[in-house]
């Protein structure tokens, strides 16, 4: 069954909709989940919660276009979720690893966090990735949003590794001095 | 915000951006284009890479002569620039039977005025030479401008090569030549000088690709005693009984004390990154060292030491790690604690309720009360 299909599923508060969505995405949002969390139950729950904030979502929202992302979006979500709950010592290593590249990207300065909170930032984020190559973007967005290693972005994308590691490092640097002109003093 | 608020920011990336990621390909042709021919090439070095003679001995244990012993206090003001300069007196002895004062910081800033121009890649005709041209491979591996180099940083001359750069906006395929000399000091495994032929400038370049069979091999091949300079600042962590994360700070660690410790393990075994990354959860960094790379534009990355004995650094854009063994880092663990003045941010949600507790916070360490959430270290 196509997206399309799936959502007017969802529309029409026909609970098929949730069957027709794991079997079309469910392993994919199971995978996802588990690079975030590492474990192999919890990415399930994650899977679940997925489906369940899909009927909850759709409508109002009606993501024909983007079926697939809105989904990953959720399971993301979730998966930080769960991730913050979890004990501490317990943390993907990936999630730390990936937390602290992020953290290249601030500009130094020091402020509370508030200011570099909220809509006004993703919108900055959303802007300065349009702005982006092509493959820095991807890059960045397979490293960033879907926690994918280095090994996994170049052998999705055709890259060499090298080639990621260092577009990565150069879009990092491009991300702090964006933000830095924005005025976030982070 | 933290790196970790910055990484969740990313859920709220366009959709169609992530689609776009998602089906992404790099152009195969184009780049067996690119492919750089290396007219003259010269013999590679091997460099016989010895543990031994690395200079053991350092006695971790030993107090560092930088002011940091147990006697000295140190002014809150003097320390976090708090402009009254109060502090809570509040005492806490330590499992060495030091006593430490509590210090309050403030953390008000005036933000800059946004600029409100839109932030873009520059234009191909906008940027400069180096801009143009960042990445070049030689002898089968890739390269990427740094630093600029002084003349006097260039050794031998390696190799001609060519480098090619891409307009962004439209595609078009660029090239130019330079010249590779080694880096004096350095393995051309791991830096080489690149001097652009159009106009002289010379930079750094490292690679990416470098991967070193020792701790050791690193220290000569990186040529670790010049390049890597140590800020100071060193971060443990640690769970209380409620498993919330507590983060240390260390201030005074030197590059001597570093660098010893590094002698100390020199061989302990390069160890693939992304497969330490994947090891089981212990692998936590609990121990973050500031180290920086100034040649490399790598400054104040880190120095990370796992419980499980792994220690790696970011010092190559992603990762060099190696097996060192639970003891060794056991042993620089110490070495903070046994030497360094230590101390701890502590959030206070309400300032007006007063002192913030810690409760369960591992003794020994002084308490640093922030009101802004921005000012916990981690």
């Amino acid at each position: 069954m196509d997206d399309r299909s799936i959502i007017n599923l969802y529309l029409a508060r026909d609970d098929q909709a949730i069957a027709e969505t794991e079997k079309a995405y469910g392993a994919l949002l199971v995978r996802f989940s588990e690079r975030i969390l590492e474990n192999r139950e919890d990415a399930e729950e994650v899977e679940n919660d997925t489906l369940i904030q899909c009927w909850n979502r759709i409508p109002p929202n009606t993501p024909y276009e983007y079926f697939r992302a809105f989904l990953l979006k959720i399971a993301r979500h979730l998966s930080f979720d769960r991730l913050r709950t979890m004990k501490a010592q317990k943390r993907n290593v990936e999630i730390v690893e990936l937390t602290r590249e992020m953290e290249e990207c601030l500009p130094s300065g020091g402020t509370t966090e508030d200011e570099a909170e909220g809509n006004l930032l993703r919108e900055a984020l959303n802007r300065w990735l349009r702005n982006l190559a092509p493959d820095k973007r991807a890059f960045f967005i397979r490293r960033y949003f879907f926690a994918e290693s280095i090994r996994e972005i170049a052998e999705a994308t055709g890259a060499k590794e090298s080639r990621v590691k260092v577009t990565l490092y150069r879009t990092r640097e491009a991300l702090r001095t964006f933000l830095e002109k924005e005025g976030y003093r982070i | 915000m933290k790196g970790e608020k910055l990484l969740e920011e990313m859920e709220h990336v366009d959709p169609e951006l992530l689609k776009e990621a998602e089906g992404y390909q790099v152009n195969r042709a184009r780049q067996k284009k690119q492919l750089v021919t290396i007219i003259a090439a010269a013999a590679a070095v091997v460099l016989t890479v010895s543990a031994v003679g690395l200079g053991v001995g350092m006695n971790l244990r030993q107090r560092e002569g930088n002011g940091t012993g147990q006697e000295e206090s140190v002014s809150p003001a003097d320390e976090t620039g708090t402009a009254d300069g109060t502090a809570d007196q509040e005492g806490n002895e330590s499992e060495h039977g030091e006593s430490w004062e509590t210090r309050v910081s403030s953390q008000e800033e005036t933000l800059p005025e946004a600029e409100t121009e839109l932030w873009r890649e520059k234009s191909w005709e906008e940027k400069t030479l180096p801009e143009r041209f960042r990445e070049f491979d030689y002898q089968g591996a890739q390269y990427s401008l740094r630093a600029a180099a002084e003349a006097s940083r260039a050794g031998e001359k390696l190799a001609d090569v060519t480098l090619r750069g891409e307009d962004p906006y439209t595609g078009s395929l660029y090239e130019t030549t330079g010249e590779v000399f080694r880096l004096n000091g350095f393995s051309e495994k791991t830096a080489v000088v690149l001097r652009f032929n159009e106009s002289g400038e010379q930079f750094v370049a490292m690679s990416p690709d470098y991967r070193p069979a020792t701790l050791g091999a690193f220290l000569l091949e990186a040529n670790a005693e010049e390049l890597i300079t140590v800020p100071g600042k060193a971060y443990y962590r640690y769970y209380d009984a409620e498993n919330r994360v507590h983060t240390v700070t260390f201030e005074g660690v030197t590059k001597e004390a570093v660098l010893s410790w590094l002698r100390e393990n020199a061989a302990a075994e390069g160890v693939d990154f992304d497969s330490v990354m994947n090891l089981p959860e212990n692998v936590v960094s609990y121990i973050n060292c500031g180290v920086s790379a100034a040649d490399f534009e790598r400054i104040n990355v880190s120095l990370n030491f796992t419980k499980s004995g792994y220690v790696w650094t970011n010092l190559f854009d992603v990762g060099l790690s190696f097996h060192v063994g639970e003891e060794a880092v056991q042993q620089f663990e110490q070495y903070l604690k046994t030497n360094l003045q230590g101390y701890e941010y502590v959030h206070e949600a309400n300032p007006e309720a007063g002192t913030t507790e810690e409760e369960g916070a591992e003794p020994g360490f002084e308490t640093s009360q922030s009101e802004g959430a921005g000012t916990v270290e981690e």
